[in-house]
């Protein structure tokens, strides 16, 4: 009889202690290296930038989300075939563009249309893609996701793969608090992410700062860039987020690709395209929605080339020759655009590939994804 | 019994120990401005019900629209938005956070399908109006969830180029051109010259919608599909068996003809 009370004893004891157990383990479920939680500041907008678009209220960041983000963005577990991911279309190397690509190629290596835009600087954008079509950062990523030649994957087959994944479940609902996966933690954890990638601090940025100076040639540049082309590519982000028919195409030309107007179905804003900044221009070649354009020199004669009743009415002028410059207003131009190289933003390692967010697992990308490069 | 008594005390420590999450979910009263007295808050239900003129709508049946073409239903599925509560005196209650996805054809087309109105202040209402799609506002904000995330629907009536399709009906029949004789109506638009987003009211008449705690009133609707093909626009399945996934001309006319399809039935209280 004795030895029963006691196992009534013992019992209760263990259900108090188990009560407790939780409680005692939540703080050294943490992993994160102390260094790299210290360093975390969230979303700092840069002194001389304007306020950012993006509704961070909606999406507060925080050190979780943005990890997830990070591990999602570079895990090709978003795509059908487990070979893409986002950054294999957007690599941080070359400002989170796709390096040496006219177009990206996606599943199967089956070839898209569009050249891959950089990411930097997104919360500052209004309308993405290439055509404004998508009014918000944070279902953008759908359209990679459910494109059938680029990730080829379905949302619903997405979510169950994060679902059933021993690393992505318990880490979502640690950040999130949810027992399942939905759509909507994935994709405010990916523009975390995406709106951490801030271009700032380039040599023109520090000038600006008056932390920096120009040289002759760098300031005689600039000066030529604020006369000839910031009626568009304005601002501290050198683009003013719209969109604009520079006359790349003849009127006859057969051009599937209607820009803009695919967006808004407004004749008036046939190929019309969104003004890409000029940040990190020097190392983001080939240049244009399509790409078509393999050097800077290029992408200036470009503009004006030939007319169209939508032409952006600064480039009229140019209509037959396109715009066209000195051989030295060329060479003063180059060395402005490479002041605005952004190698911080290039070895920011936050913002890169941690192996050691994956583990126990590996995401070596796997040899049989021999297209992908 | 001293060692029931510590059983006793150990239990209670344990039950003390989870505490803190039991008291957390307790809300604080919200007063009116006006009448400084605490508003209380109801649930209301909103009820669909699907007719094909006055046959209750079934997919396997064939009906026939005012050009006289023959069709059966395949997919019949709305958002409703912003639904609004009216009292008599003209002041109305937009109800936080209505958004429901009615989905006729997700269990026997002939069903009533339900929507609840969770956080109704307490009142005597008279009329309701609500929108058929999902406003440009909230369509804009950005990653959504419940009935407005892209995987509550196999179809995606989340599509991210155009926002929501606000009214989605597919069907067969002999008159379309197409291959497999199918037809599919998505329409689109939340902004601009396309803007399809229909805001319905519907009056109560003599009756009143009594929302009180402790109590589950409803709306009941009848909604009659025959009204796609007609008013103000006359809809030819041989002339447009689909609209394309876009907004544009053809849906913005085929929104003004749904606008009409809904009635009231009856209120519950």
């Amino acid at each position: 009889m004795k030895s029963k009370k006691l196992h009534f004893i013992t019992l209760a004891v263990l259900l108090f202690l188990i009560s407790c157990l939780k409680k005692a383990k939540e703080p050294a479920e943490e992993i994160v290296p102390e260094t790299e939680t210290k360093s975390f500041h969230g979303f700092e907008k840069p002194a001389h930038f304007p306020d950012p678009v993006y509704n961070f209220a909606l999406n507060p960041i925080d050190q979780k989300k943005f990890k997830l983000g990070r591990m999602l963005f570079y895990d090709p577990i978003l795509s059908a075939d487990s070979c893409i991911s986002c950054a294999t279309c957007h690599q941080q190397s070359v400002a989170f563009t796709h390096m040496n690509h006219t177009i990206s190629h996606g599943i199967s290596g089956f070839a898209g249309n569009r050249n891959s835009p950089t990411l930097a600087n997104l919360a500052w954008s209004r309308e993405f893609m290439w055509d404004g079509g998508i009014p918000n950062l944070e279902i953008q990523p759908l359209a990679p996701i459910e494109n059938h030649v680029e990730m080829g994957e379905t949302l619903a087959n997405v979510l169950k793969k994060l679902n059933r994944h021993p690393l992505y479940k318990p880490r979502f609902k640690e950040a999130f608090g949810k027992d399942s996966i939905d759509s909507q933690q994935m994709l405010k954890a990916l523009a975390q992410f995406m709106v951490m990638i801030v271009s700032s601090n380039s040599k023109y940025d520090q000038y600006v700062q008056g932390k920096a100076t120009l040289d002759q040639d760098e300031l005689d540049g600039m000066k030529i860039v604020q006369q000839k082309c910031a009626s568009c590519h304005s601002g501290v982000l050198f683009t003013d987020f719209n969109f604009h028919n520079i006359g790349l195409d003849s009127n006859t030309a057969d051009v599937s690709d209607l820009g803009r107007e695919q967006a808004t179905k407004l004749k008036t804003d046939r190929r019309k395209f969104k003004t890409p900044s000029l940040r990190n221009m020097a190392i983001t070649k080939p240049f244009m929605h399509d790409g078509r354009v393999l050097d800077l020199k290029f992408s200036i004669e470009k503009h004006g080339e030939f007319d169209s009743p939508n032409i952006a009415p600064e480039l009229k002028q140019f209509v037959g020759t396109g715009m066209k410059l000195s051989d030295l207003d060329y060479y003063k131009v180059f060395q402005f655009i490479n002041t605005l190289t952004d190698n911080k933003l290039l070895s920011d390692t936050s913002l890169s590939l941690k192996a050691s967010d994956y583990l126990p697992f590996s995401i070596t990308p796997v040899q049989r994804c021999s297209y992908v490069h | 019994m001293k060692i029931y008594s510590l059983i006793l005390l150990i239990c209670s420590l344990s039950l003390l120990s989870c505490k803190k999450t039991a008291t957390e979910t307790t809300e604080t009263p919200i007063i009116d401005p006006n009448s400084g007295k605490e508003i209380k808050y109801g649930i209301a239900q909103l009820e669909f019900q699907h007719f094909a003129g006055s046959e209750l709508l079934a997919l396997s049946k064939d009906y026939v629209n005012s050009s006289n073409e023959t069709f059966k239903v395949s997919a019949l599925k709305y958002y409703v938005s912003n639904v609004t509560l009216i009292k008599k005196d003209g002041s109305k209650t937009l109800i936080p956070d209505t958004y429901f996805l009615i989905d006729a054809s997700k269990n026997d087309a002939s069903s009533t399908f339900g929507a609840t109105l969770r956080k109704v202040p307490e009142g005597n209402y008279s009329a309701i109006s609500f929108m058929i799609g999902v406003d440009s506002a909230k369509t804009v904000s950005g990653a959504l969830a419940g009935d407005l995330a892209p995987e509550a629907d196999p179809e995606h009536l989340e599509w991210v180029w155009e926002g929501y399709i606000g009214m989605y009906f597919t069907g067969t029949s002999p008159s379309s051109n197409k291959s497999d004789k199918t037809f599919a109506y998505r329409v689109f638009g939340h902004k601009g010259i396309y803007n399809a987003l229909q805001t319905i009211n519907i009056n109560f008449g003599s009756s009143l919608l009594m929302v009180k705690q402790n109590a589950v009133p409803s709306v009941h609707l009848y909604a009659d599909i025959l009204e796609f093909f007609k008013n103000p626009t006359n809809l030819s399945i041989a002339k447009t068996p689909e609209t394309q996934r876009a907004a544009d001309s053809t849906n913005q006319a085929i929104s003004k003809n749904y606008a009409d399809m809904f009635r009231l039935a009856h209120i519950h209280n």
